[in-house]
């Protein structure tokens, strides 16, 4: 593990901002944290950064134990939230900074900082200053500062919280493709679970100053292990009585959250739901929201609400009309952990598994073979 | 901002205008254009004149020392009362506003007092045969004195706003303290240095009450200030020399003015976007300040004590001294009592106009943008930066005999069979106090009103909201504690007024105001008229710790509102 952290508590006065997180971080990776606010993610960053002290616990990076080491000599690289570039410096001069600070000869400052600028395609900025640039070429410039004096291992606040809505995606794959270039170990903090997923390929979920799960972005999505993670990914509507709907039966759990992708509505016209159609039940659409690529549709099936998402290409429904529905699969949970039921009714249909392999590995939904 | 949304752009631009013209630059025009009458080569014969080339020279020397002094301890004081929590700060934070609430005329007798042979500073420092009172040095303690305000509250507000994250960005890129205060931080204090170090320059250059007392004024030892020059020719009534000598110190002013001026409009463009108000506060694993920060609190507090605290306690002790039976006589004489009514008088209406200009003048500043909203600043805030006695000069020269508006006064007289007389008449006095406290209250609401933003009153008239009803609803529940600051620093300075009062009022018992009244018992020499001006000068000291301690009131209280 090139970066672990141990037993690690924060407190400040009261308030626990972390409570005993234990992690570790392989060479290369591109880890995110991802919470909600306050969930302990940012502390979380500043403790590995050195700027905060945890009030227990050790932080480990490549083997050494680095809690009475100050940032600059623990070899890390950090972007700030709102990138505090220095206001008075040009780009040049903000780059350079970590290296005139080592006392770095004037030739070897040079090459660097150019060698950065190329690599950010900040060239012929070097002369603006801060308030000359665009959002994306300042996240830039933070991004070039970080890694001039050459560290190991990169920390990013919240990277994309101060850019536009619309060039945010570009800058996701851009900041995605310039770590794996440089090689650095990187770890950025996010409430974005869209952000984390796309960057990423590793997640650390928190929650309450707690790791709440930590895995793949795929796992993370498909196996949520606790009620938080469950609720937190995805746009899943909690049900307390899913044991109403057909197909699932109660168990020991305090109740079931149901993902759109969980739930599917079709005319009982449908051929393609021809063998399943008799173990569908009736939903009546309570509204429709067109949501660009695809609508959302309400429905209400036996007294439970829940949403799906309908493509386009399909035939139109209109509000009040009877569907028949089947839902695959729910999340169900219990005080502390989260567990995946399949649809009983389907599983004896579907034996060899063949439609739950499909269903993993496809966009289209369950019956696409 | 091309539509104006909101309302009563061309009423207030036109109030303020009007009220500028009216109580600023017409009567300051008065002093320029009778100085145009008095011919170049009269005009460089009055300048040259060795005398006045001296003063020129001791008033901008002197208040560069006390400038450049003031900005060393002014970045001391703000960094430690922003930075550092200890017991008693709050106290040190209200002191520093000392010299804007204590009349001049009062810090000026005072520290002479203080600091001459027999005075409690003066005294011990005679023995190290360093004289003070009545040397340059006295020069430039009274304009420290007066100066450390404007560099520490120029300061303040910008070290306060500092976003942690610059600093973080520092310690993680290896910088130690020193580079992160010296390569980081204190670029981001020069705008305000500068802005902080031209004003207590421009008001040193200009400074009269504080330091004609101190100073000695002897032309021979080169401790005349211009201020003293431009008053003493006033006094033998040697207009055209006073008015000569007052257009080279306007000239000074606003270029001081002009540059102020320009350091802010550079200092909005640097910055202008790239602020992102982070509300995180500083690392716990950050250096914690050390010994340096017992030696800066030290520091300051000596600083603070020394050329702040000092001063009251010698006035209170001063005013004692020949007992409270004294005490109390000196204060009940009819010089006194007129003089304390013409004050209130002077200062009740200076309040209700300057208030009201300040109301209207903030709105046209912060809501609306124009062409020349920039130069409109600066004429504004022209009574900060000239000596008060130019002040007085100008009404003079407007409507003494002299001056331009004399026939009119004439003719209205004559025609309505009235007398009113404006120079040395209590209206002059009036007039001369609007003028120099003039920008007070709209100071105070302006950055304010800035910070507040304009979208609740865009809000507030899309819903169909007329102009007093947004003011009332909106906007002055948000400037009303800077208002009340305002006012009561407004008071304070108008009951304070002498240099500009001084050149206006030439008859005890009628149109004295206390200062002045202050000055005759003092120049008077003998020992109990000296203590009578302590006495005297010790009601409005308790008026000025009084205004202290509500503006720490209402600071504070701001602050938890935000």
């Amino acid at each position: 593990m090139y970066v672990e952290l141990k037993n690690i508590n924060k407190s400040f006065g009261d308030f626990q901002a972390s409570k005993d997180v234990n992690f570790g971080i392989e060479k290369g990776r591109l880890v995110a944290l991802l919470g909600p606010s306050g969930s302990g993610k940012t502390t979380i960053l500043r403790m590995i950064a050195g700027l905060e002290n945890p009030t227990s616990g050790d932080i480990m990076i490549d083997g050494k134990r680095v809690n009475d080491l100050s940032p600059s000599q623990r070899g890390i690289g950090f972007v700030f939230q709102s990138y505090a570039l220095f206001r008075y410096m040009n780009v040049y001069d903000n780059v350079a900074f970590g290296l005139q600070i080592q006392k770095k000869s004037k030739q070897e400052i040079k090459e660097r900082v150019d060698e950065l600028l190329e690599l950010t395609n900040l060239k012929g900025l070097e002369d603006r200053f801060p308030n000359q640039l665009s959002g994306g070429q300042r996240q830039r410039v933070a991004f070039a500062r970080a890694l001039a004096p050459r560290p190991s291992l990169l920390l990013l606040d919240e990277p994309f919280a101060a850019i536009d809505a619309k060039v945010r995606k570009e800058l996701r794959s851009w900041l995605r493709e310039m770590i794996y270039k440089v090689g650095i170990t990187s770890i950025f903090v996010t409430h974005d679970q869209d952000e984390a997923v796309e960057v990423a390929d590793q997640i650390i979920v928190t929650n309450h100053g707690q790791i709440e799960q930590i895995g793949t972005p795929l796992e993370i999505y498909k196996t949520p292990q606790t009620p938080f993670v469950s609720q937190f990914i995805g746009q899943g509507t909690v049900i307390e009585d899913y044991y109403d709907l057909k197909g699932f039966e109660k168990g020991n759990y305090k109740g079931a959250i149901i993902r759109p992708e969980f739930v599917e509505a079709f005319k009982s016209d449908n051929d393609r739901f021809a063998d399943v159609v008799g173990i569908s039940q009736k939903g009546t659409i309570t509204d429709i929201l067109f949501r660009g690529n695809s609508l959302e549709v309400r429905l209400d099936v036996g007294g439970v609400q829940l949403t799906t998402h309908r493509s386009l290409e399909r035939r139109p429904i209109k509000v009040g009309e009877v569907m028949n529905v089947i839902i695959y699969r729910v999340l169900a949970y219990d005080d502390s952990r989260a567990y995946l039921l399949e649809n009983e009714e389907l599983k004896k249909k579907d034996v060899n598994n063949i439609h739950l392999e499909s269903y993993l590995y496809s966009e289209e939904g369950y019956f696409v073979v | 901002m091309n539509k104006k949304i909101i309302p009563g752009y061309h009423l207030t631009l036109g109030i303020t205008i009007a009220m500028l013209s009216v109580l600023i630059l017409i009567p300051l025009a008065s002093v320029l254009v009778y100085s145009f009458k008095i011919g170049p080569a009269q005009f460089f014969k009055v300048v040259s004149d060795g005398a006045v080339v001296a003063a020129f020279i001791t008033s901008i020397i002197c208040s560069f020392i006390a400038a450049v002094i003031n900005t060393v301890f002014g970045v001391i004081l703000a960094w430690v009362l922003v930075r550092y929590e200890f017991p008693g700060k709050r106290i040190l934070d209200g002191l520093i506003e000392l010299p804007f609430a204590l009349p001049t005329a009062v810090a000026g007798i005072t520290l002479s007092k203080m600091y001459s042979t027999t005075g409690e500073l003066g005294a011990p420092l005679s023995k190290w045969g360093i004289y003070v009172s009545y040397t340059h040095l006295g020069l430039i303690v009274a304009l420290i004195f007066i100066g450390i305000p404007f560099v520490v509250r120029a300061i303040q507000p910008v070290l306060e706003k500092f976003n942690p994250a610059y600093e973080e960005a520092a310690y993680i890129l290896g910088a130690g303290p020193k580079e992160t205060f010296f390569k980081v931080i204190l670029p981001e204090l020069v705008p305000a240095l500068l802005t902080g170090f031209g004003l207590a320059f421009a008001r040193g250059i200009g400074e009269y009450g504080s330091v004609i007392y101190i100073a000695g004024n002897s032309a021979k030892e080169h401790t005349q200030v211009v201020s003293y020059i431009i008053m003493q020719k006033l006094n033998y009534l040697d207009y055209s020399s006073a008015t000569a000598i007052a257009l080279v110190m306007l000239v000074i002013s606003f270029l001081l003015l002009l540059f102020i001026n320009i350091v802010q409009v550079y200092q909005s463009r640097r910055t202008s976007g790239v602020y992102e108000v982070s509300s995180q506060t500083t690392g716990d694993a950050l250096p914690k300040p050390g010994i340096g920060r017992r030696v800066m609190i030290a520091i300051s507090t000596i600083f603070v004590f020394l050329m702040l605290v000092m001063p009251l306690l010698s006035i209170i002790r001063n005013s004692l001294s020949k007992g409270f039976g004294f005490y109390i006589n000196s204060l009940s004489t009819n010089y006194v009592r007129s003089a304390f009514a013409v004050t209130i008088m002077a200062t009740v209406i200076t309040l209700i106009v300057n208030t009201f200009f300040g109301l209207v003048a903030s709105w046209v500043m912060t809501r609306f943008d124009f062409k020349g909203k920039q130069v409109l600043a600066t004429l504004i805030d022209i009574p900060f930066s000239i000596s008060p006695v130019i002040a007085g000069l100008s009404f003079i020269m407007m409507f003494g005999r002299l001056g331009w508006a004399y026939p009119i006064m004439e003719w209205i007289n004559d025609t309505f069979g009235t007398d009113i007389q404006i120079v040395f008449a209590l209206p002059g006095v009036v007039l001369a106090t609007i003028f120099v406290t003039f920008p007070f209250v709209s100071r105070e609401i302006i950055p304010v009103l800035n910070s507040v933003g304009t979208d609740e009153e865009e809000a507030a008239a899309l819903m169909g909201a007329k102009g007093l009803t947004i003011f009332r609803k909106v906007t002055l529940p948000h400037i009303k504690w800077a208002l009340i600051y305002g006012m009561i620093l407004c008071s304070a300075r108008a009951l304070g007024e002498f240099g500009a009062v001084n050149a206006l009022s030439k008859t005890r018992g009628v149109t004295f105001t206390l200062p002045l009244e202050i000055d005759a018992l003092y120049l008077a020499g003998d020992s109990d008229s000296i203590v009578a001006a302590f006495s005297a000068s010790s009601i409005l000291v308790i008026i000025a710790v009084v205004v202290l301690v509500l503006r720490n009131i209402f600071e504070y209280r701001e602050k938890a509102v935000r």
